[in-house]
Order: C-alpha cells, then structure tokens, then sequence
C-alpha cells in the first residue's frame, strides 16, 4: 500500500524519468532480441553443414532408417568438429598453461597481480543508486572516478597480452562450439521433417 | 509496432531462458573438449579397427558409385532394348530416390533414347492403331509384322 501512494506522490519529473527508464529498459531487451535474431542466422549457416555431408547419401537412398542417419551425421559432425577445433583449443591451452606456468615459477602462485593489473587499467565507475519497490537501481550518471589507466609495467603488460593472446583462440574454440550445437538441431530438425510419416505425401502422390 | 513488440517479446524470452542456454553452451564446450581430449585414444583404436577419423566412409563410398552409375548412364540398365552408346549423351535425371516413408516410391523419370530411328510424329491414330503403320523400326513392313514372315 506504502508503494502505491509512493507512486501516486511521484512528481511530473519522476514520471518522465520512470518513462525514459521504461523506454531504455524495452530498447535493451530489443537488441537482445536482435541479438537472437542474428545468433539464429549464424547457427542456420553452421547447421547447413549437415546437408552437404548427408545430402549425397540421402539422395541415393543408401540410409533409409532414421537411426543410421541419426548415427552417421553425428559421427560425420563430430569429426568435423575436431577437425575444426582442436587448433583454436590447443593454442587457448598453451596460452593458458604458460601463463600458469610463469605464475607458478616466477609469482609462487599468486595471481593478485593479474586482478590489480587489470583493476588499475580499467575505469572505476560510482553509480548512485536508490531504492524502488526493493529493488537498488541507478538514480543518475555514473561518476567516473577513474578512467582507462595503462602505466605501462610488467605486470600490466602481462596481464594484457595473456588476456589478447588467449582470447583469440579461446573466441574461435567457443565459435566452433557453437557450430557443433547448430549441426546437432540441426541433426535434430532432420529427423524430424526427412524422416517424418507425413499423410500429406500420400495425398499429394495419389493426387 | 508489431515487429517492434514481437522482437522485445523474443528478447524477453531469450534473457529469461538465458541460463538454460548457457548451460546447454557450457554441456557442450565440455563435452568438445572430452571428445578433443579423447582423440588420441580414438586414434589409436582407429589403427586397429576399421572405425577410421575419417568424415567419408562406406556410406560415401557406395553414395559416390550410385551417382557415378546414373552419371555414365543410368538409364542403360533400366531397360535392354536401349543401345548402351545412347546413355551417354542423356542429361542425368533429378531423381529423388525412395527413402522409405512415401508411397508409392518415386520412380527415375524415363528419358527415350535418341536413336537413329525416325521418330513416330504422328498422334492423330485412334484406338484401334488406324495411323499405326509407319515403318519406324527395321525389318516391319506397314502392316505392323516383321518383314521376315
């Protein structure tokens, strides 16, 4: 009840603000959905990788059960996967080992500096934020304390070529990933629609 | 509006389904890195077996001789009384073999040969073959029977 008078005492200006929240808040879940939408497209070109693998033996009829198809386009898609990715993964391994290695060797296992390197490097940023309906949200700018620092010492250094020179192979490993999920609906989607008792056929073959 | 609400609404969906997603992501970053991590010991067994790394195996290898075989001439062995030098020049059908759920199957189209044999042209024959007595075909004289009896 509280809430509700509180809403009922907003001022003019609160109510614009609330709007302008609104509006920015649905903005952000339309990229997102954008987002989706081109995530979607993505995984639609990966899966077609499916169908130029199976596409010559479906057409000559040389799997006609949906088990064995179930069973080769996986294998086939699962040995495209290693094909792709085992150069992006052991590249992110040898990054990431080195860098535990150096660690280990030359810091006595102590990672501190890597989170302080990149505390310093990156902005500290103080949002205000107040209650509404429980919940903490911003209530203003944000009040840059500190922006993008770089120093330029060792440990700076270190941290940033680890993170670029890992990130790469790691980006492509999570890529390829990525396609092995798409092959796999896709695999799933086939079955489904090739290999599907449909009465329609039947009516438009005695058609 | 409506493609505007309809992408906010998928947005929805997809940042309160997000944790699902992401798990499925992360099921499947771990399973890629066991099956990477696995290969080796796959390969070795590969070398023992007849389970080959390989992305083609029987089922390409019998896939790519049937479609060699329409590609020479498909039509060669579907019936006999076609010359086996009239394949080669036929364009490969756009057949869609049978796959098992569809009746009835779908049959290769036929495709007459181009033979040397004037061509019978003339459709105005009724039922009873009246306009059926051209000599298209050696030793047939126009009454229809073999120029031998």
């Amino acid at each position: 009840m509280d809430n509700l008078i509180t809403l009922v005492k907003l001022t003019e200006s609160d109510k614009k603000t609330l709007i302008a929240l609104v509006i920015i808040i649905l903005f952000i879940v339309m990229i997102v959905g954008y987002i989706q939408k081109l995530v979607g497209f993505i995984m639609k070109n990966q899966g077609a990788t499916v169908d130029n693998q199976m596409y010559d033996i479906l057409r000559t009829g040389v799997i006609q059960k949906k088990r064995d198809f179930t069973k080769e386009a996986r294998r086939k898609s699962g040995i495209y996967f290693l094909k792709k990715a085992w150069i992006p993964f052991f590249l992110s391994v040898i990054c990431i080992g080195s860098f535990t290695i150096y660690v280990y060797i030359y810091r006595s296992g102590d990672f501190s500096f890597f989170t302080d390197s990149w505390g310093l490097m990156m902005p500290n940023i103080n949002w205000n934020v107040n209650k509404f309906f429980s919940i903490m949200i911003p209530t203003d700018y944000p009040e840059f304390e500190t922006y993008f620092a770089f120093n330029g010492s060792r440990d700076e250094y270190i941290s940033l070529i680890f993170v670029i020179v890992s990130a790469i192979p790691l980006t492509f490993y999570l890529v390829e990933c990525q396609a092995f999920i798409a092959r796999s609906m896709r695999i799933r989607k086939l079955c489904s629609t090739y290999f599907a008792k449909d009465v329609n056929k039947l009516s438009n073959n005695h058609a | 509006m409506e493609t505007f609400f309809k992408r906010v609404g998928i947005g929805a969906i997809v940042i309160i389904t997000s944790p699902i997603w992401v798990a499925y992501f992360c099921l499947y970053v771990i399973f890629g890195t066991v099956l990477i991590l696995l290969t080796p010991i796959r390969f070795i067994e590969s070398l023992f077996t007849d389970k080959k790394l390989k992305i083609k195996n029987h089922y390409d290898i019998e896939a790519a001789a049937i479609l060699n075989q329409m590609g020479e001439g498909y039509n060669v062995n579907q019936s006999s009384n076609i010359p086996p030098s009239a394949g080669a020049n036929m364009q490969q059908p756009n057949y869609q073999p049978y796959n098992g759920n569809s009746y009835p199957p779908q049959q290769p189209p036929y495709y007459p040969p181009q033979s040397g044999y004037p061509q019978n042209t003339n459709t105005n024959y009724n039922q009873n073959n009246a306009g059926y007595n051209q000599n298209n075909y050696p030793n047939q004289n126009n009454n229809g029977r073999g120029g031998n009896q």
